[in-house]
């Protein structure tokens, strides 16, 4: 049974993608109080296939920047009022515009004022006149530099787009098993600035009694290298806690070792596996229940003890009790199902005599293969030895195999019971004589709900679950399942399980 | 040939208990006495003394496990066979209510044909277990 987990989403901050391309045109800023030098500036800039935008003055300057957000800037020195020097001084203290690229024109072949306006902050400079193949390759350079730093800034972008709207909280933690780096799931899930978890022990995000094996699976995980998934209870920064789940991997970054935890908070989905259980345990009863009394009143009917019955109701008796019996047995299986899935199928182990259990096994379907026309033969001599098993779980492995085996062939055949000596211990098998197991449905035979499709089949009855149920119990008991098929002639499935010498120690005979 | 004879049953679901009288009346041939809760199963265990005791899990207001110690506290009660009919599928909870002094657990649902046959094996495998 599969229960999806739906969760509301809180709101949060949105990072949007940056949509810059490495081919759009660049904008180039023109500061300049002399408007010859603009037009001139203005053309060779059109003619390399910039982008021109003007300013009159420094203070011009500004805000064009503001309005237009160029990708450089080429600002003349020696302007009145607000020269170059102070409105490089002026970027270099701005938030947005810090690292805009700026070159500097001055007409002086004045080395001091190049290394004042480098010290101002400006990127480069360029002597007027302006030589337009100097220009095009200044340009094309910072064009360039600016690609590459616009392409880490998506990277940049894309990583928080990621990591701050994810549910799940990421942790890395350095190769001493303190915490390196947040996201902001975390800091919700623990109630806690990301800052302050910064430096911590990774293991003090859980409760004390389970950092022993937090701390244990980082040490192991470092020297295996190996992924694990953890069950356990996160403790927030006010002290309470919460169940989570965290999933451990190694990874090695800037040549350090060191790991990545994605955390999950379980309280939900432990809410709702507690109501499924409550749900399946109550269903059980309450199904159980009404089903007593009709399977009792039926077979009373049936059986003529409170008065015989016409044969056409008889019959109608008959059919209500093979569909009573298929009910009941489907609630079994559902309840053995959700038991696998949980983990709770308890078993009572008990050292049995296989051949005695076969036996037994083999006497309590006669009347099913009579009804259906049909023989079982236990084949002699019928290997035995002391086998460990749970014999509730034992016969019901019989029980789902050779009901398959009589549903699955023809009437007047015979199913063929077999036990001998394997390497695995000792094998059975039980094969029937039915039309094989088509290739295409070989690999899903144990799996869940899984029914052969031909159209003969459609007809018989069945959940889909039996086998599923069989090959579970079977491994939970420490055996192993398969089986052998051959087109029109049929099928034999197999299990074994271990012997068990006098000291109750298990050999393979 | 078995002794056993008279089978008192507590069972809340009265159709069940229907089912229960006619399995084990008509079909079992057994001197039954049925009841719907504990104390009307209590009350009539002095007169009627039950052999075998069949007693239902799930029961309103004292459970079947609840009412095993006082059964068993009574004269009359202290040397039946007690046999629990539950409807918790499967054999998980039944070595407790084995540890708590009943007999044999029996599950639900149970075939009426062959109720009262399981129920004399049971009591002739166990009487000794309660000092019969």
């Amino acid at each position: 049974m599969l229960i999806m987990e739906l969760r509301p989403v809180p709101p949060q901050k949105k990072h949007c993608m940056n949509d810059f391309t490495p081919h759009t045109r660049l904008k180039v800023l023109v500061v300049d109080d002399t408007a010859i030098n603009r037009l001139v500036m203005s053309k060779q800039l059109a003619g390399l296939g910039y982008e021109c935008i003007e300013a009159t003055d420094g203070e011009h300057g500004l805000a064009q920047l503001q309005a237009h957000q160029p990708d450089v800037l080429l600002l003349d020195l020696m302007m009145p009022g607000m020269d170059g020097y102070m409105v490089t001084e002026a970027i270099r203290q701005q938030e947005t515009a810090s690292r805009l690229p700026i070159i500097v024109i001055s007409a002086l072949e004045d080395e001091a004022s190049v290394v004042k306006a480098l010290e101002a902050g400006a990127d480069d400079y360029l002597p007027r006149p302006v030589k337009r193949a100097v220009l095009g390759a200044k340009l094309n350079n910072f064009a360039q530099a600016l690609r590459a730093r616009k392409q880490t800034q998506e990277i940049l972008d894309r990583h928080h787009a990621i990591t701050d709207n994810i549910q799940e909280g990421l942790v890395t933690i350095d190769g001493r098993g303190h915490i390196e780096w947040v996201n902001a799931s975390v800091s919700r899930m623990f109630v806690c600035p990301a800052e302050q978890l910064r430096g911590l022990v990774a293991a003090d995000l859980v409760v004390q009694a389970a950092r022993e094996p937090f701390t244990h699976a980082l040490t192991e995980q470092r020297d295996l290298g190996e992924g694990c998934v953890l069950q356990s209870h996160g403790q927030r920064w006010d002290g309470t806690a919460f169940p989570m789940e965290v999933s451990l991997s190694a990874m090695t970054l800037n040549g350090e070792h060191g790991h990545v935890a994605v955390l999950r908070d379980t309280t939900e989905r432990e809410k709702l596996e507690r109501m499924k259980q409550d749900f399946i345990s109550v269903v059980n009863h309450e199904l159980r229940t009404p089903l007593t009394s009709i399977v009792g009143s039926l077979a009373l009917l049936g059986s003529g003890k409170v008065g015989e019955l016409p044969d056409k109701a008889l019959k109608m008796v008959k059919m209500a009790e093979r569909n009573t019996q298929r009910l009941h047995r489907l609630i079994n299986d559902i309840l053995d199902l959700d038991k696998i899935e949980a983990g709770s199928m308890k078993f009572f182990f008990q050292r049995v005599s296989a051949a005695q259990q076969i036996r037994e096994a083999v006497t309590a379907s006669e009347g099913f293969a009579a009804a259906k026309g049909m023989k079982l033969v236990v084949l002699e001599p019928l290997h035995d030895g002391t086998l460990r098993v749970d014999p509730d779980r034992f016969q019901q492995i019989m029980a789902n195999l050779l009901s398959n085996a009589l549903k699955f062939s023809g009437g007047g055949t015979t199913i063929e019971i077999r036990a001998f000596a394997h390497a695995s211990g000792i094998r059975v098998g039980v094969r029937d004589h039915g039309k094989g197991i088509p290739d295409e449905f070989k690999s899903r035979i144990f799996k869940r709900f899984a029914q052969s499709e031909s159209p003969d089949n459609r007809t018989r009855e069945g959940s889909g679950l039996g086998l599923s149920i069989v090959k579970a119990i079977v491994q939970q008991m420490g055996g192993e399942i398969g089986f052998d098929t051959w087109p029109d002639e049929g099928t034999e499935f197999h299990f074994s399980f271990p012997v068990v010498n006098d000291a109750g120690q298990e050999n393979a005979s | 040939v078995s002794e056993l004879t008279r089978v008192l049953a507590v069972e809340d679901d009265p159709d069940i208990r229907e089912v229960l009288e006619l399995a084990l009346e008509t079909v079992g041939d057994l001197t039954v006495s049925l009841h719907g809760d504990v104390p009307s199963g209590l009350a009539a265990l002095p007169h009627f003394k039950p052999d075998l005791i069949l007693l239902d899990v799930m029961l309103p207001g004292i459970s079947g496990p609840e009412a095993l110690p006082l059964i068993r506290a009574m004269d009359d009660g202290k040397h039946a066979v007690i046999v629990f009919l539950t409807a918790k599928a499967r054999s998980e909870n039944n070595a407790s209510y084995l540890a708590l002094g009943a007999q044999e657990v029996m599950l639900k649902p149970f075939d009426p044909l062959t109720l009262a046959d399981t129920l004399r094996q049971v009591f002739d495998a166990k009487r000794a277990d309660v000092g019969r």
